[in-house]
């Protein structure tokens, strides 16, 4: 024992070796008004913009409003045992958050403390919250895609790596699913991402992490975590948490992905706090800085180039509209800051039409340069047969008779639809997006049922890999469609429909009253039933 | 808080130019100084406070209590204070007018807490390194505060300089219980 305790000595005298008992010096101030997350601090004239400021019990705060005899502050945590007359210090550094390899995997709340009670998160580097973006002259185009396994966005509204892209909809139209599926589907490769979320359900959170985690993505993956019940300055300070640990990785010349689910509610908290803090207000009484609040959160997404280390980070916010009213004021403001929007209807996800990306008006400005060339040949036929499609379908409601060109288009345009559709958590790789995509949109799924197209996706997969096993490969391999792959290509389709009875020939008798069910069953337009029934006659 | 100190602030600036000018500051610092006190009378106080009471009313008392004693402006601008409303304003104003005058003759106060009675060679030494940190002379106030446990802690405007055992202590239990 004697032994033990000498050893425990010399180890906390090793501890205290270089503790300089000097005396402390700091700026001060006293708390003269405090609540709802913020305090008004008297004194402390030392103050520096969003410096981090000490409460007492270790709680801390940022210097938010700086004026002539007060300094407004932010306060990051528990503020119900704070009280009037309270000593506050400045601490001379900014607020930061630690960063680094050992944040991956864990659940944290917008200081970067752990909350899912997997111990201390052992990292020593720490970077400042909030900093400027990165210059032109650091930047590059993009030019390397972000795979989300989701075949309707990776063909029409390409991601590329340092992009900016919305997720915009109302409630309940997946827009969680695209982000989370997208997170899945980089699994195993080098893109670590980051999941924000911001003012949501606790409850909601420990869902998202629990899919992660059971589809093995929390390994390249850290969530930022400022719940609902969070005060609202923890939900203000959450995305540019998460943004300062995804330049950690962009600076090391690696590649991050931040998702900010969502900012409508970021924009509210804003907005509660400058509203406590007395700064005035504008339209929809938001702070007159909501847009520079979005636009250099959004910024710091980049793609570095080469001398610079070549890292990427890109963006993709959330925008959750009320009854689809994009021209709301934060949803114009960030459909204006990024570089393309993913539009997700409820009308169309009612219609099971899910993702229910609206590929008319959803754009993506820059990631056709990242698309693979094999996607892109597929891809410009798609848009067009797919807009052509949504033309007729409007107008051929009230048509009765129509020619066979219009008759084809809508049938192409219905398998096109049908081909995008794709259950949740079920990424599907590029190689197999491009060539069911090129199946569907070179005509080989026209005679295929509506409602069996992803039965046949399936089956036809499954057919190449048995068959020709070198042909999903090589189309990844190469990332183009060479004359020799669309070649096998065509055989492969045309050997699959042979053997196994897709499309006319085999039974035309069975597919017909088939083909009825599922559309009566299909709350789509009667566009589509019309056209079959004129094929009947 | 932050609001009536704002308005007392412009009044101190104005009460600090005009005796500047007609160099009589000493002369303004004590009367201010005195008016401070009277206005500290729980009874002069209400009726200065009083929204029922009419101004002249105010005027003529407030002037029968200061007697000859005062120059005509310190008294004018106390005056001016009540009639827009603002006689709590006067104390912060002239504690903001006394800070003016600390500045304009380079003295610094320092509220110095220590936790046993300071000893005049302590204090002579505390004085001196002040001095040599701040650059100006210093004014001290002291006070006794057990909880400091050993050591001083001075406080200079906003700025605080603790030396106190207490504080040491908290400092080395963040830094182990961070580690």
């Amino acid at each position: 024992m004697a032994i033990r305790s000498d050893e425990i000595t010399s180890i906390i005298r090793g501890e205290l070796k270089d503790f300089e008992a000097g005396a402390d010096i700091a700026g001060v101030g006293t708390i003269v008004e405090v609540g709802d997350g913020i305090a008004q601090i008297y004194g402390l004239s030392g103050a520096l913009a969003s410096e981090l400021l000490a409460f007492p019990d270790g709680i801390m705060g940022m210097a938010f409003n700086l004026e002539e005899e007060t300094v407004g502050a932010l306060i990051l945590g528990d503020y119900t045992s704070l009280k009037e007359g309270d000593q506050v210090k400045t601490t001379g550094r900014v607020v930061e958050v630690p960063v680094g390899e050992a944040l991956i995997g864990r659940v944290v709340n917008p200081l970067g403390q752990p909350i899912d009670g997997k111990g201390p998160i052992e990292t020593k580097t720490t970077r400042p919250v909030e900093r400027i973006a990165p210059g032109v002259i650091v930047r590059q185009p993009v030019d390397t895609p972000v795979q989300t396994g989701i075949k309707a966005i990776d063909s029409m509204i390409p991601i590329g790596r340092g992009q900016r892209e919305l997720i915009i909809g109302d409630r309940q139209t997946g827009k969680t699913a695209i982000a989370i599926d997208t997170i899945i589907n980089q699994k195993g490769q080098d893109l670590i991402c980051i999941y924000v979320a911001i003012g949501q359900k606790q409850s909601t959170v420990a869902q998202v992490v629990a899919q992660l985690e059971e589809r093995g993505a929390m390994d390249h993956t850290i969530v930022v975590s400022a719940a609902a019940s969070d005060p609202a300055p923890l939900q203000f300070l959450a995305p540019y948490a998460g943004v300062a640990m995804g330049e950690e990785f962009l600076d090391n010349g690696r590649d991050a992905l931040c998702v900010y689910d969502d900012l409508s509610k970021h924009a509210w908290a804003y907005r509660q706090v400058s509203l406590l803090m007395r700064r005035p207000p504008g339209r929809e009484a938001y702070p007159g800085d909501i847009f520079y609040a979005h636009s250099r959160l959004l910024e710091r997404a980049a793609r570095l180039n080469k001398e610079n280390g070549g890292g990427s980070l890109t963006a993709l916010p959330v925008i959750e509209t009320q009854a689809g009213d994009v021209s709301a004021y934060i949803p114009t403001n960030v459909i204006s800051i990024t570089d393309g929007q993913i539009f997700l209807q409820t009308d169309l996800f009612n219609q099971g039409q899910r993702p229910a990306v609206n590929a008319g008006i959803s754009v993506s400005r820059v990631g056709g340069n990242a698309q693979i060339k094999a996607m892109r040949q597929v891809s410009g036929r798609l848009r067009l047969d797919l807009a052509q499609y949504r033309e007729l379908a409007a107008f051929a409601q009230f048509a009765s008779d129509l020619d066979k060109a219009t008759r084809d288009q809508l049938t192409r345009g219905e398998k096109l639809t049908a081909t995008l559709r794709q259950p949740q958590f079920a990424p599907v790789a590029v190689e197999r997006q491009v060539a069911i995509l090129w199946a569907a949109t070179n005509g080989h799924l026209d005679d295929v049922e509506t409602a069996k197209v992803g039965e046949f996706e399936a089956e036809f997969m499954r057919f190449i890999e048995s068959t020709n096993e070198g042909l999903l490969p090589a189309i990844a391999k190469e990332k183009a469609l060479s004359d020799e792959l669309i070649g096998q290509l065509t055989k492969a389709v045309t050997d699959f429909k042979e053997q196994t009875g897709y499309g006319k020939p085999a039974e035309p008798k069975r597919a017909e009253p088939k083909g009825e069910e599922a559309e009566s069953a299909d709350s789509k337009p009667s566009a589509e039933s019309k056209p079959s029934e004129a094929k009947k006659d | 808080m932050a609001r009536r100190t704002t308005a007392a602030r412009r009044y101190a600036e104005a009460a600090f130019q005009m005796g500047k000018e007609e160099r009589g500051l000493d002369r303004w610092d004590r009367e201010l100084g005195l008016l401070r006190d009277l206005l500290r009378d729980p009874q002069l106080r209400a009726v200065a406070d009083h929204p029922a009471i009419a101004y002249a009313a105010k005027e003529r008392i407030l002037r029968a209590t200061a007697g000859t004693e005062i120059a005509k402006e310190p008294l004018e601008l106390v005056l001016l204070m009540i009639r827009r409303g603002r006689p709590r304003a006067v104390e912060a104003m002239v504690d903001r007018f006394e800070e003016l005058l600390r500045r304009e003759r380079g003295i610094s106060l320092a509220a110095i807490r220590s936790a046993l009675p300071l000893q005049d060679d302590e204090r002579e030494s505390i004085v001196g390194r002040l001095g040599e940190l701040t650059g100006t002379k210093i004014q001290t106030s002291e006070q006794v505060d057990e909880s400091l446990i050993g050591g001083v802690a001075v406080r200079i405007g906003d700025t605080l300089y603790d030396a106190s055992v207490r504080s040491r202590l908290e400092r080395l239990r963040a830094r182990l219980t961070v580690a």
